[in-house]
């Protein structure tokens, strides 16, 4: 960057704030899945690093410093706790700017249950403080150490606690967006945050859809969400536990209980789903894959004992026999009699979908790691232990009713999975490691397939590479899927980057990457938030 | 008459009229200039939309879209400058409703009346504002977003409306959500969809530009509605009030953090006395205010449910101070619960003669602020009819309808309407659906705002020719 | 033992940002006190963060990056507390630490280390056996008055090993007087070496200087295994962490059990020989000190040795040690045995408990980073309500006291000694 230019950016920020040094620059060149970005050799490296990485404090100062790259043609992308690939610039000479700085909650408004965040608050805060008033948030699968503001408004918005929550994607309420030309646009009424809708249409449809812009139509700097009812304690105190969790609840609040029915087939898990959603039991619904596939994402225990006590010793061939598939179902109630009531409906439409609530995991040596632990795991949501193996990635996620994704997911994951594996370039986690979130008393799911691979082995990661591509192209030619509202978007393959994909489906789904293009084009004439990860990117035609 | 002819030229057999008769039904009756369309055109099915839009954006003549019956209440499916109805009362195919799924599928002319019943065989029922008009389109009040009953089942303020499919201003065919494909419904059914999930496709809620467009970015020809469980049994209550109590309010704010109650709203007496007389029987004794909760229950554990929710409402209300009573006045809980399902013929404003509303959203705490405000502004305005008042909480309790409902004999409503619109909007209200005069007021104070839209319009009607005159096009 | 052992750790990094805050399943309890790394509260740019030095440790092996000013200063404008190492490794089996004191080591090896504000420690350390620049003559003078064995000439069972920061700082003397005295009191065969004990050497192995650690390490176990000691007894975190995690490593056989006089003072108290009567009223928090608690659990680094099961599940043979395991209970258990005292909890605390700010070298090298972590510190402290911020370090309570006047809160800086002393005496 020109000295001048710099000296300007520096008047903003001031000079701690500001940096093009190669030492700080290489740590917003480095990210999870750029390895599958298509390249010659796979790097733990974006292609370019960027020009600058600036810290502004306030929305002034993104404002100004976006009207500078305006008038000096500068591209530039945000980024909040930046985790993932598709959140680094994918072009040259952009200007990364860290959100880190904009880190308050601005408010908790306990009465009309909403809070509104600035980009660097991250899930764990904004749950800590919600508790506090009887509020709960809904924090995403990336983990608890991720920006709020970032799910809501660029990324995704499946979440763990979706069920009685919402998906993220509706959760949004008002918006503070410094648009790619530099003014401010707010969604909702001009200094309130309980809606961001009209007035007249919901530019939310602009900011977002399934998935959001990932820093390709400007910075958002504020954003309200919804909040829902948590029925326990305004704080949990943990101790370390033992058994596969670090930590284990200290204190079990009143009228909760984690229960682990598992079903011998998807067909049977599936009809649980629908008659928990209808009977309204469960303040969650996940399902973490096959036994096997939950107990290699045990990551407090190292993956030495994960194998020797659990692989080796041969306690996960003889509970394979017993748990097919398995799910975990929060049951809370506000009351005892709510908690009671919830509690029998759940234990009673388990045995009605022809599920079992495994003795092991009442009275065995799993039950206080059924119970307390694993309900420390979905409320800390560290999920970082996925990693563990070495490298994770989403072939393909989708959100869909709950029949039709495990049809896409479930089913085809099983067989997939199955030849990955054999090939032996990635992990035998057993073939069936679908992870799922319902939504909304089941309304939808949202399921993905998943696999481990080793960033660290290439061999490993050209193979995973080849997989995805094989997965996606057998899901297409078998008309599976729901492609466009795939998460695993953002993830290349040995063919193709993101955007190409995303041409490619474009074409079959309305032409979607044509009238994205049409909106980048109205909103950022001067294309200089980074296109990268928006549409059709830079191998788009029709460009301007 | 050469518009006409080419009109009935695009597909062999589609109706189209210019008689001025048909048209009378089109006029928003408090227009200030009436104008006729000049003629009004009825499509059957999506490709009738698209031939019709496509010759518009040839022709550069403006198109309305309407799905719902007289009379036009809000204006915003009428002529500002003539140009062509395109009225989709034809397309009355309820393609599909899945229990399993809790979904419906309905076409644009699709009403109340109809789905209503078609819904019940199937054991289900909408989330859905009180007691709509029988020939309101559903598929045209969940696109204005209008305010539903139960806020607890409202996730979104989008919600019930799910995916969509809509023929943009430019004539392009777009299906949005979990329906934009691959292939059509049929297939997707095959394969498990149900086109439940609404956003997308990828990153653009297409339908959420649709969504309280009045028209003005395109025509949807069906939509994917939300569905819920309907009760087998049922309670109602009410909370009486002469005044808009504090501990009562703070009793609706905990209501909405529970899972407890289905319906949930507060009127004031006009409108609970318009709602529920037959407009021929003697003067109802009513309450000033009635805060109304409905609970239903169904399925296997519907008495044990229907327990403990009552059971825990009680206790809960007990805590406030508040009592709970099955009746209020004269009117009678279930007898209520009925009424407010039922579509209404003629609607059930009209029993009290002209009105005129006023609303905008808010959040439930800050409507005693707004309805201490607008009650005095009418007195010092010596305004001389009943108002009526209407509080919905809405996305789960986050925000708040409210509406002030100005009834009259006469039809001299106009200037009240509009002073006390500007009156409130000085106040802070938010008018997120703007109708006539709201649209000046907004779009003038939010230049950034109304550049963007546009932008958007640019985008989807590039030749402006869908509804102008509407919002800020 | 190279950065390069560690390549595969470091390509495994994911730029989550877990190394940022406090362990997430540890439940936050607000949004204030999320945080666990102190430099990337200050900082800011990732770089600062765990995760940040392992990228820029691949970055540098890639050759993608060399040597620069600001390559040394991020490395070193942390006082490897260890909190990102507990936070990545409740997930992972990455051993972000050891890349953290590797890449320093490395530095070290070409060259490019001490820093010029480490090198006075290591020219001390050279000189005069103590990191505080003073004449090991008079190393044992904090002592005097006190009649207690000279280890030096008798068989002792338990060597108190006072530490470089007790034996020279005049205002933390006390606190060594004070343990001696209770050790005295209660019968404890126990001694001193005075002017013949040496540094632990825990500034020298925390900067990188890794001869020096070795020179000074065993020394020390040498002459501790020939005088025939059954306890090494310290007041000192710093000593204690490196004596009972580090020390181990060379392979040299350590004939004698470590021990912090907060465990032995509660075994004191457990038996009977020491009885808290008296009562001290005043209402305390306690830090847990980092090298007391999650850096005093020992741990075998791999130094990359891995092999792969079920495919590509890669299995490091050493056990996973999270630092659950350090000194916790004692110190309470110590707190709440004496009246008087109200004692409340920090939401950091234990195995993640947020650093002082002083260790690695920290302080030394960036003396203003040093002074924002402690008040940090000093600020949740203070939101607990406590009139007294209580520790078991001197490093910890030096920086606390000298950051308290610029802090405005009113609170008193104790050792946990103080206030055993006051309620037994």
């Amino acid at each position: 960057m020109e000295k001048e230019i710099y000296r300007i950016f520096e008047d903003i920020v001031g000079a701690e704030n500001i940096s093009d040094d190669p030492v700080i620059l290489e740590t917003y060149t480095f990210n999870w899945l750029t390895e599958f970005l298509p390249r010659s050799a796979p790097s733990k490296f974006m292609e370019h690093r960027p020009l600058a990485v600036i810290l502004p404090g306030s929305t002034e100062e993104v404002q100004k410093i976006v009207k500078v790259c305006n008038a000096y043609k500068i591209k530039f992308k945000a980024l909040s706790t930046g985790y993932g690939s598709h959140s680094l610039p994918g072009q040259e000479n952009v200007l990364v700017i860290d959100l880190k700085r904009m880190n308050r909650i601005i408010e908790i408004d306990e009465k009309n249950k909403f809070a509104v965040v600035e980009p660097y608050v991250v899930w764990a805060q904004l749950q800590a403080e919600a508790m506090k008033v009887g509020l709960f948030t809904t924090p995403v699968q990336a983990g608890s150490q991720a920006s709020v503001l970032a799910n809501l408004t660029s990324g995704w918005g499946m979440n763990t606690f979706g069920n009685h929550g919402g998906h993220n994607g509706r959760n949004v309420l008002g918006v503070e967006w410094v648009l790619p030309t530099g003014e401010i646009l707010k969604l909702g009424p001009p200094s309130e945050w309980f809606t961001g809708d009209g007035p007249g249409p919901s530019l939310r449809g602009i900011m977002r859809g399934h998935c959001g812009a990932q820093g390709g139509l400007g910075i958002f700097t504020k954003v309200g969400i919804k909040l829902h009812n948590w029925p326990g304690p305004p704080v949990l105190e943990t101790e370390p536990a033992g058994l596969i969790s670090t930590y284990s609840i200290k204190n079990l609040p009143k009228f909760i209980e984690v229960i682990s029915p598992s079903f011998d087939t998807y067909e049977d898990m599936a009809n649980f789903l629908y008659r928990a959603g209808e009977e309204e039991i469960a303040y969650c619904l996940v399902r973490v894959g096959s036994v096997e596939h939950m107990v290699t994402l045990a990551g407090s225990i190292s993956n030495k004992e994960i194998f020797e006590q659990w692989f080796e010793s041969g306690f996960i061939s003889s509970a394979k026999e017993l748990i097919k598939h398995p799910c975990v179902a929060v049951i809370f109630g506000n009351t005892e009699r709510e908690f009671n009531f919830k509690r029998k409906v759940a234990y009673e439409i388990v045995e009605e979908c022809g599920g079992k609530i495994l003795p092991v995991f009442e009275d065995g040596i799993l039950k206080k790691f059924a119970r307390e632990e694993l309900l420390v795991a979905l409320i800390g949501n560290d999920t970082h232990f996925i990693h563990h193996a070495g490298g994770f990635v989403i072939s393909a996620g989708y959100m869909g009713t709950a029949d039709a994704v495990i049809r896409h997911m479930g089913l085809p994951q099983e067989r997939l999975k199955k030849k990955f594996i054999e090939r032996g370039k990635i992990l035998a986690d057993g073939e069936d490691s679908t992870y799922h979130n319902s939504f909304e008393n089941n309304a939808y799911i949202y399921m993905e397939m998943e696999f481990h691979y080793d960033a660290a082995d290439p061999l490993s990661v050209e193979d995973s590479r080849e997989a995805i591509r094989e997965e996606r192209e057998t899901l297409t030619e078998e008309k599976l899927g729901f492609e466009p509202n795939d998460i695993a978007l953002c993830v290349g393959d040995s063919k193709m980057h993101p955007a190409e994909r995303i041409i490619e489906i474009g074409k079959r789904y309305g032409n979607f990457h044509i009238w994205q293009e049409k909106i980048k084009n109205a909103f950022d004439p001067n294309d200089l938030s980074d296109r990268s990860n928006y549409g059709g990117g830079i191998y788009i035609k029709e460009r301007k | 008459m050469k518009i006409i002819e080419e009109l009935r030229g695009l597909r062999e057999g589609m109706e189209v009229t210019g008689e001025r008769e048909r048209l009378k039904e089109y006029i928003y009756d408090f227009a200030a200039i009436k104008v006729f369309p000049h003629c009004a055109v009825f499509p059957e099915n999506a490709e009738d939309i698209i031939k019709i839009v496509k010759w518009a954006n040839e022709r550069g003549i403006p198109l309305i879209p309407v799905s719902s019956g007289p009379p036009r209440i809000k204006g915003a499916s009428t002529p500002e400058i003539g140009g062509i109805i395109v009225d989709m009362r034809k397309m009355k195919k309820i393609m599909r409703i899945d229990r399993r799924n809790r979904v419906c599928i309905v076409e644009a002319g699709v009403t109340f009346e109809e789905l209503l019943p078609a819904l019940k065989n199937e054991g289900l029922r909408l989330n859905m504002p009180v007691s709509p008009r029988k020939n309101k389109s559903v598929l045209a009040c969940f696109l204005e977003r209008e305010p539903v009953m139960m806020p607890r089942y409202h996730w979104d303020a989008s919600d019930p409306l799910l995916c969509l499919e809509v023929v943009f201003g430019t004539g392009d065919l777009f299906r949005t959500g979990e329906a934009s494909g691959p292939f059509g419904l049929e297939e997707q059914w095959k394969i498990g969809g149900a086109q439940k999930f609404p956003l997308g496709p990828h990153q653009v809620d297409y339908f959420r530009i649709v969504q309280g467009a009045q028209g003005t970015m395109g025509i949807v020809t069906w939509a994917s509605i939300k569905c819920e469980i309907l009760p087998e049994i049922r309670e109602f209550f009410f909370v009486p009030s002469d005044e808009l109590k504090e501990n009562i309010l703070n009793f609706v704010c905990r209501l909405l953090r529970y899972d407890l109650v289905d319906e949930l709203f507060i009127l004031n007496d006009k409108n609970a006395e318009a709602l529920y007389s037959d407009g021929v029987s003697k003067e109802l004794k009513i309450p000033r205010w009635l805060f109304c909760m409905g609970i239903g229950s169904a399925g296997r554990f519907k008495e044990e449910r229907m327990d403990y929710k009552i059971s825990d409402l009680m206790e809960i209300a007990q805590s406030f101070g508040v009592k709970l009573s099955r009746s209020a006045g004269d009117i009678k809980g279930l007898e209520f619960y009925d009424r407010i399902y039922h579509p209404s013929e003629p609607y059930w404003k009209f029993k009290k003669g002209n009105f005129k509303d006023i609303f905008f959203i808010t959040t439930l705490d800050r409507t005693p602020f707004f309805i201490r405000e607008f009650l005095n502004f009418l007195s010092q305005e010596g305004y001389k009819g009943d108002a009526g008042i209407y509080v919905q909480p809405l996305v789960q309790g986050t925000s708040c309808h409210l509406e002030f409902t100005l009834y009259s004999q006469k039809d001299d409503l106009e200037e009240i309407f509009e002073k006390g619109s500007r009156f409130l909007f000085e106040k802070g209200a938010f008018f997120s659906r703007p109708y006539g005069i709201w649209a000046q007021l907004v779009y003038s104070r939010d230049h950034i705002f109304t550049e963007s839209l546009k932008k958007v319009k640019r985008i989807f009607d590039p030749q402006g020719i869908m509804n102008p005159g509407k919002l800020c096009f | 033992m190279a950065l390069e052992d560690y390549k595969k750790d470091m390509m495994r990094c994911v730029r989550c940002s877990v190394c940022k805050f406090i362990p997430l399943s540890s439940l936050i309890k607000s949004w204030r006190f999320a945080y666990g790394c102190p430099s990337i509260i200050q900082k800011n740019f990732h770089a600062y963060s765990g995760g940040g030095k392992l990228i820029l440790a691949l970055s540098f092996l890639e050759g993608r990056i060399g040597y620069s000013p600001k390559l040394l200063e991020v490395i070193y404008n942390c006082s490897l507390c260890g909190m990102c190492d507990l936070a990545c490794k409740i997930g992972t089996d990455l051993e972000v630490w050891e890349i953290l004191h590797e890449f320093r080591k490395r530095c070290f090896k070409d060259g490019q280390a001490p820093l010029p504000g480490h090198k006075p420690i290591l020219d001390s350390l050279k000189n005069y056996d103590n990191v505080w620049m003073q004449p090991r003559a008079r190393r044992g003078d904090w002592a005097k008055g006190i009649d207690v064995k000279d280890a030096r000439k008798e068989k002792v069972s338990v060597l108190y090993f006072a530490g470089c920061t007790y034996s020279y700082e005049p205002n933390l003397k006390e606190i060594a007087r004070k343990t001696l005295s209770i050790l005295v009191e209660s019968g404890v065969d126990a001694g001193i070496l005075g002017n013949e004990e040496k540094c632990c050497s825990s500034p020298a192995y925390m900067i990188g200087d890794e001869e020096t650690f070795k020179k000074f390490a065993e020394e020390n176990i040498n002459r501790f295994n020939e005088m025939g000691i059954e306890i090494l007894l310290t007041s000192c975190a710093g000593c204690y962490g490196l004596f009972k995690s580090k020390y181990p490593r060379l392979g040299k056989a350590m004939n004698f059990k470590v021990m912090h006089s907060v465990e032995y003072i509660w075994n004191l108290i457990k038996e009977g020989k020491i009885r808290p009567r008296k009562s001290v009223p005043i209402s305390v928090t306690y830090h847990d000190p980092c090298h007391l608690g999650r850096l005093s659990e020992p741990r075998v680094p791999s130094y990359g040795k891995e092999r792969y099961e079920l495919n590509t599940l890669p299995i490091k043979d050493i056990p996973k040690v999270l630092g659950l395991n350090g000194v916790y209970e004692p110190p309470r258990e110590i707190l709440r045995s004496i009246p008087g005292i109200k004692f409340v909890e920090m939401e950091r605390r234990r195995e993640y408990s947020f650093c002082c700010g002083s260790g690695a070298g920290a302080r030394s090298g960036f003396p203003e980073f040093a002074e924002k972590t402690a008040i940090e510190r000093l600020e949740e402290a203070h939101s607990t309500g406590a009139d007294a911020l209580v520790t078991a370090c001197p490093w910890c309570e030096k920086n606390f006291i000298d950051a308290n006047q610029k802090f405005n809160g009113n609170l008193k800086i104790l050792d946990i000694i103080d206030l055993v002393y006051s309620s037994i005496i």
